[in-house]
């Protein structure tokens, strides 16, 4: 009884340590981007000027790019991941679906600045001349698609995104299909559904858990800071089209953080994680929310 | 259960083994570096700095060799100038390094920072034109690299280009200008040149580590590397690297004008010591404020009286190694260490200085090296020479 006193103690002391850390953590970027909030205050959010010379900082264009690049992420990659996800649970054979899946999981494994010089040696010229510049021919009577193509920008970027997500989506989607009880499936097939009817069926069934795999997929597209780097253009301004250059949050934050030799500069960086913090919280908080949701779900039914 | 237990124990063995084998090796490793250094004491006087990545490669090289005989290793993390800057403030290293000098409240800040200018940078102009035979050099003026980057020539064909480049005449391409997207003194260094060539520059945009761009068709790399790689792979583009990263990677630069005589000067190790040269006697004494201090600034000064500054190339600039006069406030100081880091930083800039050569930087010349020597004399630990 002692022991297991004792053996609750560390545990909640561990706990507490990483709740402890979350909160200093969130502390000190609230702190540091105090002179920010001061001086440029709902200002910061919404000016579109980054300066660093005359110490003007809005970032309203890179908070943009953070969205553009994501969504285009999230547009790519859920799709891809639905058709996977059900393509491994229900139509490889047995023995092969270990390595499969292994396969997209190492997706995930490749470290971020591995993608970004790929993309960057790679994949931008590639798409520039055989994809961008025939899909702008076809597209380009649309206001997002005109302008120049240089291969480097938003959609290079969101490409790269959606590779990155793709294992992280797929993975829980496969969970969740996993766990949907099969007389459901068996029921439809029973009935007479196609192959085509059972997948939407299940979807349907999970539809909670996919809301949330999108939102987890989505705070890690939006969080990411090496591979975007690369490839963004690194333009401060709106972008034009979906082909132009621009900025996202955690990129300007690697890219200018070891010079920032203003004290403003290195604090409006520091202002930019604080509202990353804040985001990516708030991320993870709904996607928790509807995760336990559909857990929950799945069980109340079965019983 | 019998099979599973054997196969714990095993991995207990393992897992115990992999544990005494790396502390063995490490107290092994540690011995005999501590045997092999045959200095006064017997463990050696470490000394850490941080900062600029530019001068890293050096620095590290240096210490290395340093390290060959003296027992002094010099620990140097390339974090970039502003975190060396930040820690210098902070004093949780023994020295800084940083590609921009100390600006002033940050040098006031400080109180007794010294300036040491440790090695010699020059950033150059790289094109992507397909037309053109490979290692064809262009020529540009310092006013054409502006207007460039300030949208205001946007062709290859524009006359003050083909004025220069015959060549060029049916370029009709769109020029794409490539910037480095992250903070660099790089960066630093080519705007600072931009707002000396240009009136309109100095005004719209100014210089810094990173610059709000102005030009409309343009594209930002992260790093040297992700500059080069975009104008490899961007056809018509123009952008600009570090002299020595260009050297390494066999890319071919262009030529700019020498405020001075008006001729187009290839940058090469001599042409960009020769600006330094010409400039040091416009320089501070190491314990002086030099948040001023520019070689394109003062070298395009001289060149307004002095016609005949030949041979230089005009985008040139320090990188400096920072530390304290009085070195007794930086905490886990001690006699023998600052005594050390003095020692330590009179070779580097006179000794040293010849593993610059072979890594592709421009060693910094003679007067400098004497600025430098009388800077270094300054130092004291608790008010006396260490």
């Amino acid at each position: 009884m002692k022991a297991d006193k004792f053996f609750s103690y560390i545990l909640i002391f561990f706990s507490l340590f990483f709740i402890l850390i979350v909160f200093l953590l969130g502390y000190e970027l609230y702190r540091g981007s105090q002179n920010i909030i001061s001086i440029f205050g709902f200002n910061f959010i919404i000016n579109s000027i980054w300066d660093p010379v005359r110490d003007i900082y809005g970032i309203a264009p890179i908070i943009l790019g953070s969205f553009i690049t994501s969504l285009i992420a999230l547009v790519l990659a859920v799709p891809l991941s639905l058709f996977i996800a059900y393509f491994l649970n229900e139509l490889v054979p047995h023995i092969f679906k270990p390595y499969l899946s292994s396969l997209i999981e190492l997706l995930a494994a490749i470290p971020s600045v591995v993608y970004g010089l790929w993309a960057l040696l790679v994949l931008a010229p590639f798409l520039r001349d055989y994809v961008f510049i025939p899909m702008q021919k076809i597209l380009g009577f649309i206001p997002f698609f005109q302008g120049p193509i240089t291969g480097y920008g938003l959609l290079t970027a969101g490409i790269v995104l959606a590779v990155m997500i793709l294992p992280t989506i797929t993975s829980i989607i496969r969970e969740s299909l996993a766990l949907v009880p099969s007389h459901i499936k068996e029921a439809a097939i029973s009935l007479g559904a196609i192959q085509y009817q059972v997948a939407i069926l299940l979807f349907k069934y999970i539809k909670f858990a996919i809301v949330g795999a999108i939102i987890l997929g989505f705070a890690r597209a939006f969080g990411e800071a090496m591979a975007v780097a690369m490839v963004i253009g690194g333009k401060h301004e709106f972008p034009i089209s979906i082909f132009d250059a621009g900025y996202t949050m955690p990129s300007i934050i690697v890219n200018e953080f070891t010079e920032a030799v203003s004290n403003l500069h290195y604090d409006a960086l520091v202002a930019i994680g604080f509202i990353l913090f804040l985001i990516a919280l708030a991320n993870i908080v709904v996607a928790r929310l509807i995760i336990r949701k559909t857990m929950g779900y799945i069980k109340y039914t079965t019983v | 259960m019998k099979t599973r237990s054997v196969s714990r124990l095993i991995l207990v063995v393992i897992v115990i083994a992999i544990i005494v084998g790396a502390v063995a090796a490490y107290t092994l490793i540690m011995g005999n570096q501590n045997t092999g250094s045959q200095g006064s004491g017997s463990t050696k006087i470490r000394i850490s700095g941080a900062g600029a990545t530019f001068i890293a490669p050096f620095l590290q090289t240096a210490a290395y060799e340093y390290a060959l005989k003296y027992p002094v290793e010099v620990d140097y993390a390339s974090i970039g100038s502003g975190g060396g800057i930040k820690q210098f403030l902070e004093k949780t290293i023994d020295f800084g390094a940083s590609d921009a000098p100390l600006p002033y409240d940050k040098w006031l800040e400080a109180g007794d920072a010294l300036h040491i200018p440790a090695v010699i940078g020059a950033v150059v102009i790289i094109y992507n034109i397909p037309d053109l035979p490979s290692g064809k050099r262009l020529k540009f003026t310092g006013q054409i690299i502006a207007d460039m980057y300030l949208g205001k020539i946007n062709k290859w064909n524009d006359p003050a280009i083909v004025a220069l480049n015959p060549e060029l005449a049916n370029v009709d391409k769109s020029i794409t200008v490539v910037h480095r997207s992250d903070g660099s003194g790089t960066t630093y260094v080519f705007t600072q040149y931009l707002s000396v060539v240009s009136e309109e520059w100095a005004q719209k945009v100014g210089y810094s580590t990173s610059v709000n761009w102005p030009a409309p068709n343009k594209l930002g790399g992260k790093g040297n590397e992700g500059v080069a790689g975009t104008v490899k792979n961007t056809p018509y583009s123009l952008g600009y690297v570090e002299f020595t990263y260009a050297i390494k990677n066999n890319i071919s630069y262009g030529y700019l004008d020498n405020p001075s005589t008006g001729e187009f000067v290839e940058p090469s190790l001599e042409s960009i010591a020769k600006t330094a040269e010409y400039i040091t006697i416009t320089l501070p004494k190491g314990h002086e404020d030099w948040s001023k201090v520019s070689i394109i600034n003062s070298f395009f000064e001289l060149s307004k009286t002095n016609k005949n500054l030949k041979g230089a190339y005009p985008v040139v600039s320090f990188s400096y190694i920072l530390v304290y006069k009085e070195l007794s406030k930086v905490p886990g100081m001690t006699k023998e260490k600052a005594k050390a880091l003095v020692e330590f930083l009179k070779w580097l800039v006179t000794e040293g200085q010849q593993y610059a050569e072979p890594l592709h930087y421009v060693p910094i010349p003679q007067p400098v090296r004497q600025l430098n020597l009388n800077t270094i004399s300054l130092i004291t630990y608790n008010g006396q020479q260490p």
